[in-house]
């Protein structure tokens, strides 16, 4: 027997049946092998460490004072006399935030040695290779793992740092290869039903595995993917690190997808037009709108695999990132340097700001604020009516959104102004969840003082509830954060309904040395200053990103599935390439486009031209601004929340244009005359 | 000329025309009717709205229910055009179209209807099983019977060693059988072939042209569409023949190749005395004006020395990468036989073994000899009379052509011959009772 008939007989022994069960048992005996190990090792490694007391933070308070006894003379005043009630109180509130703290940081120490994180490691790695199984590639997986170990190995044992990289890249390679194969096949199962949807469905499948203008695309962010790890610089903070590798991981990822998507759904329809092909599909008995449909659904089947391969690569190798990266002043993952810290700075942004997911809020505007832009907006467009009707000049007609705009944004930028010697309060709403989920708040502020040279520093004063005010010595201009205990959150009726709101005061005082002309007024940008509070977790908040990114490819599938029903591929491409951009980018349309008036501010000209510019420019980046805002990988970089009402939100909207596209897909469709004149 | 021969050619003129068997499938205008094309005109124009092409122009005419019917015509004469008017993928300019009573657009009728067109326009990237995979998903049969209509189809086709290869590695001639694969997948009611012999070779051209008269026996209806026409006249019993997209000429085999002023008879290779004296016989009958005007050897067609040697090659087990001329036609096409008029009517007609494999050539409509009345029948009747007697010969001795031509299926328009009607000892005598 010669080696070809030897690997025949051996592909056909993973076909079977009894080899299939067997397998799975292994597999499953292996999973659970390496999560007992991993947890008597972890439950050990338990049992020597120690969790964290209020007593760790605030130490020995002494002896609280007495509260005098009914009757009794009064305590001297003076200096030194202690206010028993308020010291009581300050000592309460201490113990509040330490106790708060020391939850946290517990919570940080548990996740150390949690064997949940990892059991779902074991969980998802196990998934695929049961499906490989089943979808009999078993062996074929198992001689492919054998193959990069021989590859591999060595690499990681005797090579150099060098050559970690290499191992590391030629390993996600073919882990991430084996893994869309495995998804593909697993689609084609899904797509076998004998249906005209699902039959035309799996043979875009088939060829976009087999086609090259697809296959290019897939192998190259396998190989992105596989390559991204070792591009990381390991002097960098490891936060940095970990969102570096989010976002051109997930980004890139979308992105690339995104191009395949654009492309292989332009091609698939166009070409089996060009190329006569459809006839022998249309004469068969496949309504037009169902060849649109099967068309869309096998782009958008291969789409959710490369997405699902990706996502979870990207996903997996950023936990890795978490567990194994050195943090600054680590001597191991989560030992600091300094024995007498419990975490450094970069592991608690890391922890608490990047891998989770969190929801922020602005200050609220009050409301009699609110009633005065309403009341200018008012008055402006009066003046506004009473100069057009004079000049009769175009330049001069009333914009009520407009002006909106502009008095909103004097408003916004005057409340978020602070004078010299003076304070403002904001209060910060809707923090329900923050005392819910008893983690510390990140306030994030960014402070604009003058020209904001680099050099500039600026006193900033804080008052929290429940702490004692403090300063800070700010850089002009630059975006800093600062962590806020839940004890400063407070039940209180706003507008009439009872809502958990922070109120954070700050002021803009200046020593008795600083002369009034060198006082300056400090101000926060409109996006300058909120308070985030952790609301999910970041596998939770990965998934919704996931699904979000998809239902956005889904859309851009039907786009070029539609373009393609009467364009030629290079122009339905264009077409396709142009609405995607545009999408992409309707957020920085829409304010580009308030500073590309017609009329020129200073000089009062008018260039007609962009009128025309605008009244087309302008609709579409508001109808799609939406699509940008979504913003799934910029929101899981910055480890902002993303929540289910997004995700309904984006599949509701996006899901009805999807249907809308595919329909006017189908009703072109149906009304083309697919055979035209021999010879074209 | 008189030369040893089989054949003598008689001429004749202004005489009554032979009736002759219709070709060797059955159709007519019996049935109902399956595809009405009425008034049909097609105009392509360009983006501009200008008219490039006027493809057809007031084209009418219809198909019946079990009838193989011919489009013929040039290149460019409107054939193509109409088959796809018909299926829907081009949409008239005037005239009304109607498939089984229905307009082409009408997803339901294509599930009867089986369509190969003129190039192969498959997908490259898939081979020869998943092909036809796909085109059975589309007609939703169960996987049972897709598995078994596939395997059988391939073997048909002689593609069953090559069925895991890619489209795009196929010869044309390979592309083209499996597009006649997927054409029958459904087993259909009405097959459409836009000049499915192209590319073939001449064991696929025979296997085509078989497949395609045992299927209008079967009581398919068929529409054959080509400008080969020795491939067509073996196969269609009616024909519409178009140019610059207008219809020149309609109807069946018989009424529009009959040549009535001639007549041919086959027999044995004939001495040069025997030829003199049927020369005499003749003029004697025809006061001199009628004699033998040629006497030839037939030949042998090179359709059939091809098929002989790739006989021979398969016999012998040669090796061959491509395809492979195996198939009988699949069981699931033959399997309605018995619920077929048509079959009971062949069993009718058939008194010596049954016919051999598709590989045997059709044999060309004969005319029927019979002893109607006339100059003919006399000049027959002279002949008879005047020969001496030979001994008769058993049934199996008749020639070939005349044991094929007892025995081929008339179809509802043309009324069947009995073999009985066969003056056997006529020809027994002519050629001297040699075997």
């Amino acid at each position: 027997m010669n080696l070809t008939d030897f690997i025949g007989k051996l592909n056909r022994w993973q076909q079977t049946l009894a080899f299939k069960v067997v397998a799975s048992i292994v597999a499953i005996a292996l999973a659970i092998g390496v999560m007992v190990t991993y947890s008597v090792r972890a439950a050990a490694d338990a049992q020597e460490r120690q969790r964290v007391t209020v007593r760790d933070f605030i130490g020995d308070m002494g002896e609280e004072p007495k509260v005098p006894q009914a009757g009794a003379p009064a305590a001297p005043a003076g200096p030194g006399a202690v206010d028993a009630a308020a010291d009581r109180e300050a000592r309460k509130q201490l113990v509040q935030q330490a106790d708060s703290l020391a939850r946290f940081y517990n919570r940080l120490i548990d996740r150390k040695y949690s064997t949940a994180g990892f059991g779902g490691v074991v969980g998802l790695t196990l998934v695929p290779v049961l499906g490989a199984i089943w979808l009999g590639l078993g062996l074929t997986y198992l001689a492919l793992g054998l193959l990069a170990a021989v590859v591999v190995g060595p690499m990681l044992l005797f090579g150099g740092p060098s050559w970690r990289g290499v191992a590391v890249f030629v390993g996600g390679t073919v882990v991430l290869a084996a893994s869309f194969a495995a998804l593909i096949q697993l689609l084609r199962l899904l797509l076998s039903p004998a249906t005209p949807i699902t039959a035309i469905a799996r043979n875009v499948v088939a060829e976009a595995v087999r086609l090259k203008i697809s296959l290019v695309f897939i192998v190259m962010l396998i190989l992105a993917l596989a390559l991204l790890p070792g591009l990381l610089d390991e002097q960098t903070p490891l936060r940095y690190r970990v969102q570096s590798f989010l976002q051109y991981g997930a980004s890139g990822s979308f992105w690339i997808t995104a191009v395949l998507v654009l492309v292989l759904s332009a091609a698939t329809v166009a070409f089996e037009q060009r190329d006569k092909i459809v006839w022998q599909t249309m004469t068969k008995p496949v309504r037009p709108w169902e060849f649109v449909v099967g068309k869309w659904l096998g782009v958008v089947g291969v789409s959710a695999v490369l997405l699902g391969v990706s996502s979870t690569g990207v996903f997996f190798f950023a936990d890795y990132l978490r567990r194994t990266g050195l943090a600054v002043e680590e001597v191991r993952p989560y030992v600091p340097e300094d024995p007498s810290k419990i975490a450094t700075e970069d592991r608690l942004i890391l922890e608490s700001q990047v891998l989770v997911g969190r929801q922020s809020t602005r200050p609220l505007l009050p409301k009699e604020l609110t009633e005065r832009i309403v009341e200018a907006v008012r008055e402006r467009m009066v003046e506004q009516a009473k100069k057009y009707e004079q000049s009769r000049d175009p330049a001069d007609a009333p914009d009520e959104a407009k002006l909106q705009r502009q008095v909103e944004g004097e408003a916004l930028t005057a409340f978020l102004s602070i004078g010299p010697s003076q304070s403002r309060t904001y209060q910060f709403v809707g923090l329900e969840a923050a005392r819910t989920f008893d983690l510390p708040m990140t306030l994030r502020y960014k402070v604009n003082v003058g020209a904001n040279n680099p050099d500039d520093f600026h006193n900033v004063t804080f008052f929290v509830p429940g702490s004692q005010p403090f300063q800070r010595r700010v850089p002009a201009g630059q975006s800093m954060t600062m962590p806020l205990s839940t004890s400063a959150v407070q039940v209180a009726q706003v507008d009439g309904r009872e809502t958990a709101l922070l109120s954070l005061t700050i002021a803009n005082l200046y020593g008795p040395e600083v002369p009034e002309s060198a006082m300056k007024t400090m101000s926060f940008p409109p996006d300058g200053i909120e308070v985030s509070f952790v609301r999910s977790s970041f596998e939770a908040n990965y998934l919704r990103v996931a699904l979000v990114m998809l239902v956005k490819l889904a859309f851009l599938s039907a786009v070029a599935v539609t373009a393609a029903t009467f364009l030629s591929f290079p122009v339905a491409c264009l077409v396709s390439f142009g609405a995607f951009l545009m999408a992409e980018g309707a957020s920085a349309v829409s304010t580009a486009l308030d500073n590309f008036g017609p009329i020129d501010g200073q000089t009062q000209a008018v260039s007609y031209w962009k009128y025309p510019v605008v009244w087309i420019a302008r609709p579409i980046s508001e109808s799609m601004k939406f699509y940008a805002e979504l913003d799934p990988t910029g929101k899981l970089v910055e480890g902002r929340l993303l929540g289910w009402g997004d995700v309904g939100f984006s599949v509701v909207l996006l899901g009805l244009l999807t249907l809308v596209l595919l329909v006017i897909a189908g009703m072109i469709f149906r009304n083309r005359e697919l055979a035209t004149y021999s010879g074209q | 000329m008189v030369t040893p021969s089989g054949s003598v050619s008689v001429a004749e003129s202004g005489d009554a025309a032979i009736g002759a068997v219709g070709g060797a499938s059955s159709g007519g205008p019996g049935g109902p009717a399956v595809v009405a094309v009425q008034g049909l005109s097609k105009t392509f124009k360009d983006f501009w709205l200008r008219t490039r092409a006027k493809a057809v122009d007031n084209l009418s005419f219809t198909v019946h229910k079990g009838e193989v019917f011919g489009l013929l015509g040039p290149n460019g004469s409107g054939k193509s055009t109409s088959i796809k008017v018909i299926l829907g993928l081009l949409k008239p300019t005037s005239g009304r179209v109607a498939v089984f009573g229905k307009p082409p657009s009408n997803v339901a009728i294509k599930r009867r209807i089986g369509y190969l067109p003129e190039e192969s326009y498959l997908y490259p990237f898939l081979n020869a099983r998943e092909t036809l995979e796909y085109y059975a998903k589309l007609f939703q049969l169960d996987r049972t019977v897709r598995e078994r209509r596939i395997d059988e189809l391939l073997d048909m086709v002689g593609l069953a060693s090559v069925q895991y290869r890619q489209v795009k590695e196929y010869s044309k001639g390979m592309q083209r059988r499996i597009g006649l694969a997927q054409a029958l997948i459904n087993d259909p009611e009405l097959l459409i072939l836009d000049e499915p012999t192209t590319g073939l070779d001449p064991i696929g051209t025979r296997q085509v042209k078989d497949l395609i008269i045992e299927l209008g026996r079967r009581g398919k209806s068929i529409i054959l569409s080509s400008h080969l026409l020795t491939d067509v006249e073996d196969c269609v019993s009616r024909m519409v023949i178009l140019y610059g997209g207008k219809k020149r000429a309609e109807g069946t085999c018989e009424s529009l190749l009959s040549v009535t002023d001639r007549s041919v008879i086959e027999s044995d290779s004939l001495d040069d005395a025997t030829v003199a004296r049927i020369d005499q016989v003749i003029r004697a009958a025809s006061g001199g004006e009628r004699g033998v005007q040629r006497v030839f050897h037939p030949r042998q067609k090179l359709e059939d020395l091809f098929v002989d040697i790739v006989e021979r090659a398969t016999r012998e087990r040669v090796e061959t990468s491509g395809a492979k001329h195996g198939g009988q036609t699949a069981e699931f096409l033959r399997s309605q036989a018995a619920a077929t008029e048509g079959a009971g009517l062949l069993d009718a007609l058939t008194s010596g073994p049954a016919p051999s494999a598709p590989m045997t050539e059709p044999v060309k409509p004969e005319p029927a000899l019979s002893a109607t009345s006339g100059p003919d029948a006399d000049l027959l009747g002279t002949l008879a009379s005047e020969v001496p007697a030979l001994p008769s010969a058993p049934p199996s001795a008749l020639p070939s052509a005349l044991k094929r031509d007892a025995t081929a299926s008339t179809g509802p328009g043309t009324p069947a011959k009995p073999a009985d009607q066969i003056n056997r000892s006529l020809l027994d005598e002519l050629s001297g009772g040699e075997r």
